[in-house]
């Protein structure tokens, strides 16, 4: 069990992303870069001020340490610095380390960034490829990312008489979303009946279910709460959890029965931290690699009750025009991959930032929810506007 | 390439068994195999027979193959098992129309030419 004492000094300053040219031909540097730059500029603060780094890892690239090479790109020299790999929690565990560096006194001013070219450049084909990465005894008899998220998604179906309509909303939902924004991949509305004539990837999981992979390149830059002064619009690190259930699937048999994850410990973690409840939150950037991620986790948070975020989802819970917008730049499923993209998406709405999907009411509150393997590796933060 | 046999379960699959690791300090089958058993803490893990009956908690149609070596099977249904002994595994199952709480049962198979178990309706 956590210490109650536990807690976060940190404070987001501002927010950046590498745009996302499929046609260019960048490294998983160049798009950190971007992002990075961005960020710093965003956050109105000097580049020569970074003392502290924290880079998610690439799938396309080799780099002895990501965080040295991106240090270099940028001409610094941080005193902290440190390159970190949480599969899909990547993203948002950056966050919390750079709040915990900054928290500790060992920097001032942190980097938390995140950037592959998954599609301008990729070293194969990258979804046999992150299927590689599972244990041998799973990849031994030939299993999809999606077949495991599928096996799961079908234990949900059976066990709460939900549809293949329920996910299929999250899909619809999200695109909705993203037809607003002018950096989604994909904007071309679609609707459930589309969803499920796409492509089976893994029954009962759709193509159109599936995360989409493309570059991505996401930053925040990260302070001490004593430096805030003059910053406009500063967003507050309430609280940070994290929890790691399994790597393998066949290791945690709740999900195949009450259908919890680990998610529900790291957002208990994060509003223990934060003095919140599930009430307090006024937005959501959820983690979406697959349909069935997010009616689970939404109902892990207690934003649905177990079995009921499909209804949640289907009654237009989740709309940038509701009380509570989620995924409000089309998430994963339409905007782009890159667990990263959920930090900035929350500090850009919070900040009044998200330019031509601006929601009318800026968030006060706000949850971002990263998740790695096959729902084993949680994260969660929350996120206050200071 | 082929990873190191570290728990010896290749051997046993390679020789018919229908085997999984077994702790000999508590009896907890687990897998994946690791170095310590997750229940009790022991050290002390062998591989053993196991009855080779279980339930199916879910199954999946792969229409897409993840790697070649699999292509000429697709689509092929994957199905994790509860076993009678409580552990989860992962197994290709035969035929098709599998439905969740399905009693399976497991025999020596074998996937991508390589000795596996696999799951096959009860007789």
């Amino acid at each position: 069990m956590r210490d109650d004492s536990a807690r976060i000094r940190a404070t987001i300053l501002g927010s950046g992303e590498a745009a996302r040219t499929p046609s260019a031909d960048r490294t998983a540097i160049d798009l950190a870069v971007e992002a990075s730059l961005a960020a710093v500029e965003d956050a109105g603060v000097e580049l020569g001020r970074v003392d502290g780094l924290v880079t998610g890892y690439s799938l396309t690239e080799n780099h002895l340490d990501f965080s040295g090479s991106l240090a270099e790109a940028l001409g610094i020299t941080p005193q902290w610095s440190q390159t970190i790999s949480r599969s899909g929690a990547t993203g948002a565990s950056t966050v919390v380390d750079a709040a915990l560096a900054v928290s500790g006194g060992v920097c001032d001013t942190a980097l938390a960034v995140w950037a592959d070219n998954r599609r301008s450049r990729p070293p194969a084909d990258v979804a046999g490829l992150l299927a590689g990465q599972l244990s041998e005894f799973e990849t031994m008899n030939g299993p999809l990312i999606a077949t495991q998220y599928a096996l799961i998604a079908q234990s949900y179906l059976d066990r709460w008489r939900a549809t293949p309509e329920d996910l299929a909303s999250v899909a619809v939902q999200f695109r909705r979303h993203a037809s607003l924004n002018a950096h989604a991949r994909h904007r071309e509305p679609i609707s459930v009946e589309d969803v499920l004539a796409s492509p089976i990837a893994s029954s009962p999981l759709h193509v159109l279910e599936c995360a989409l992979i493309t570059d991505y390149g996401g930053a925040v830059v990260v302070i001490r709460p004593e430096f805030v002064a003059g910053a406009v619009d500063p967003v507050r690190i309430l609280g940070a959890g994290e929890a790691l259930s399994h790597q393998s699937i066949l290791r945690n048999p709740a999900l195949f029965t009450t259908g919890e994850t680990a998610g529900a410990e790291s957002a208990w973690r994060a509003h223990t931290m934060a003095g919140t409840r599930p009430a307090d939150i006024r937005s959501a950037q959820i983690y979406d690699c697959f349909t069935i991620t997010v009616l689970m986790l939404l109902e892990d948070f207690d934003f649905a009750p177990r079995g009921g975020a499909g209804e949640l989802v289907r009654g237009g819970g989740l709309d940038r025009d509701g009380a509570f917008p989620v995924n409000t730049n089309g998430g994963m499923l339409s905007c782009a991959s890159g667990g990263i993209l959920h930090v900035t998406e929350a500090v850009a709405q919070m900040r009044g930032r998200a330019g031509g999907h601006q929601l009318t009411i800026r968030p006060e509150t706000s949850l971002v929810h990263g998740n790695g393997g096959i729902l084993g590796a949680q994260t969660t933060l929350i996120l206050g506007q200071e | 390439m082929t990873a190191p046999d570290t728990f010896g379960l290749h051997a046993a699959w390679a020789a018919g068994r229908v085997a999984f690791q077994t702790c000999q300090a508590c009896n907890a089958v687990q897998h994946p195999p690791g170095h310590v058993c997750a229940a009790c803490r022991s050290t002390s893990l062998a591989v053993c027979d196991v009855a080779g009956r279980g339930e199916l908690l879910a199954a999946s149609e792969v229409r897409r193959a993840p790697e070649a070596r699999f292509a000429a099977d697709v689509p092929y249904v994957l199905g994790v098992v509860r076993l009678t002994e409580g552990a989860l595994v992962q197994v290709r199952l035969a035929g098709d129309g599998w439905t969740t709480g399905e009693p399976v049962e497991l025999v020596a198979g074998s996937v991508d030419g390589r000795p596996v178990p696999t799951g096959r309706r009860t007789t």
